[in-house]
């Protein structure tokens, strides 16, 4: 199909770990008979992501979402399973896939450490045998939209943080890439330059087209960028869908908050479980489709004495915590 | 290819650009080699001077030898020496970059150093042996000036065969330190010396074995005018040779091993 840009079925990724036996003795059997331990990361993923999607990838640490990403940009291979990216299997065709996709890893940079900004550009220009119009036109354009022109002199080990990532948003974007893989682009930012970023993912995937994967621990990310979530976890797909949906489908737990007088002893109320106390205020988790906000308020009321009240609504963030916590 | 080349040259003039911010660095690498050097010169002469020559080498051959093998490993860290430290690059992920670009992750490698960081031992390697052939009384004609190039292109691929194959094992075993101060820095220690002292056995490993022997040992003896001394005089005109085919075997591995990474992951 034209409009896709990424294929991937059944995917699987196992690690053979070398168990390492204690002591000298132990090194030395190791070496002469080592014993493997196997560790599946990827256990049987499989989605699509058409062309000019913004699509975010999230699950806890160890989920198995790097393995993903580092398989589809080519840098590992599959213990089994199919993925297309663009028409080719990346970790076949490593080379050329790399001319065709962005990657930009939050954690560390692309860029040269000890060189001012725009001689990274420039070697990258080179590596990418990107066409001067181009170059140009793309140099000037992120100069504007990510305001480089301020330290396009000053060498990246001297960037501020959000400078930095500014940096290496706008070099993995240099040739044009039709894909881009954004691995914690937002993090230790703080939420100016958090904003500043995700205005300009927005941008470029609006009005550019420019295919996005989002690798994220900021919720606030997805809900400000992506249309659809992937969320992985224990090496399998747990949630593909619309963003919205998964406050619907996740998040039917409300929160309502009550000052009682007196602070008694022992609390309860039908239909709601108490998730926490301190001293008067307790918290009580109910599930809306059960009962609603006034009819547990009336309930508290009837057999205690309500100083104050607040109603929490289920936010993504708390919802994304208690699928790692719970599970599904 | 020329692509690769010219990629190779633009990254290395970067390295260069970005080491000239730590001249001091520089400086201090010179002056603690000199220092280094200077002992083991003097533990040399020291030797010689006792015992008036070593296996039949005069002290003034003897210096010949060892200022061939630093000349050697002048050009050898300036272009290769980085790669003993390939271990952290792999532990840190900061190998992965190269993977995602399309050049060759090989010449990505080769390309992370600049010469200048190796600038102060060839600096020092060529003056110690341009003072050692004065005291050995080597003849100089136009064809061993010539012959000398190509022992020192051979050589410094020989030496940087041994330093990719370091850095090839650490595609599979995520070290590479331990098997450069393990491996490849005792055989150079024992290059500075004839190679007629050792045991049969430790003169075939270092002709066939680690073949550091066509480094220093066997081009000496056409600098010297000896080559017939040798059992097989042929040995003594193959440095170029032995450093294409070392350089070739050890860049296979590393293929081999870039394979073994991507297929196991980490």
């Amino acid at each position: 199909m034209e409009d896709v840009m990424i294929t991937v079925e059944n995917l699987r990724k196992e690690f053979k770990i070398l168990r390492r036996r204690p002591g000298f003795l132990g090194t030395l059997r190791s070496l002469l008979s080592p014993e493997y331990e196997v560790r599946t990361a990827v256990d049987g993923i499989s989605f699509t992501i058409r062309r000019g999607e913004l699509v975010g990838y999230i699950g806890p640490n160890g989920a198995g979402k790097s393995t993903t990403i580092k398989i589809l940009t080519g840098i590992m291979v599959p213990t089994s399973g199919r993925v297309v990216v663009d028409g080719l299997v990346p970790y076949e065709r490593r080379v050329e896939n790399a001319r065709r996709i962005g990657v930009v890893f939050g954690q560390r940079t692309q860029l040269w450490w000890d060189l001012p900004t725009i001689d990274s550009f420039e070697l990258l220009r080179h590596i990418y045998r990107i066409p001067a119009g181009v170059y140009k036109q793309n140099l000037e354009l992120f100069t504007d939209l990510l305001g480089l022109g301020e330290f396009l002199n000053t060498p990246v080990r001297q960037l501020s943080l959000g400078q930095r990532m500014r940096a290496d948003l706008a070099a993995a974007l240099l040739h044009n890439p039709r894909l881009v893989y954004l691995d914690e682009p937002t993090i230790g930012l703080d939420v100016v330059a958090k904003e500043r970023i995700r205005r300009f993912i927005k941008e470029i995937n609006r009005e550019r087209g420019v295919t996005i994967i989002l690798t994220t621990h900021d919720m606030q990310d997805i809900e400000k960028l992506c249309e659809r979530m992937i969320l992985i976890d224990h090496g399998r797909v747990v949630y593909d869908g619309p963003v919205e949906e998964v406050k619907r489908r996740f998040g039917q737990h409300r929160i309502l908050v009550v000052d009682l007088e007196g602070a008694p002893e022992e609390v309860s109320v039908e239909g709601a479980e108490v998730i926490r106390r301190e001293n008067g205020r307790v918290w009580l988790r109910f599930n809306r489709d059960e009962i609603s906000a006034a009819q547990l308020i009336h309930r508290v009321g009837q057999r205690y004495n309500i100083v104050d009240l607040t109603l929490e609504e289920p936010e993504i963030e708390g919802i994304i915590a208690r699928i790692y916590e719970e599970g599904v | 290819m020329l692509h690769a080349l010219r990629c190779y040259l633009l990254l290395v003039g970067a390295q260069a650009r970005a080491q000239m911010q730590y001249r001091f660095n520089f400086f201090a690498q010179v002056f603690s080699m000199i220092a280094t050097y200077m002992g083991q010169f003097i533990a040399l002469s020291w030797l010689t001077d006792r015992f008036g020559s070593i296996s039949g080498w005069k002290l003034e051959e003897v210096i010949l030898f060892y200022a061939l093998a630093i000349l050697a490993w002048g050009f050898a860290v300036s272009l290769f020496f980085h790669l003993v430290s390939f271990e952290d690059q792999i532990r840190e992920g900061l190998f992965d970059r190269a993977l995602v670009r399309p050049l060759n992750p090989f010449v990505q490698l080769l390309a992370g150093q600049s010469p200048i960081a190796g600038t102060g031992q060839l600096v020092f390697s060529i003056a110690a042996f341009l003072w050692a052939t004065g005291r050995a009384g080597v003849v100089w004609t136009p064809l061993k000036l010539l012959y000398l190039l190509g022992v020192a292109v051979g050589s410094a691929l020989i030496l940087g065969a041994a330093l990719v194959t370091v850095s090839a094992l650490g595609f599979f075993t995520r070290r590479t330190y331990t098997f450069y101060w393990s491996l490849v820095f005792p055989a150079r220690q024992l290059v500075h010396y004839p190679l007629n002292i050792y045991s049969q056995v430790v003169q075939w490993l270092l002709t066939v074995g680690l073949p550091f022997a066509f480094i220093n040992y066997y081009p000496a003896h056409v600098l010297l005018d000896r080559a017939a001394d040798l059992p097989w005089p042929l040995l003594a005109y193959l440095t170029p040779l032995v450093g294409v085919v070392a350089f070739a075997a050890a860049y296979g591995l590393w293929c081999l091993g870039l394979r073994s990474y991507v297929g196991a992951g980490s």
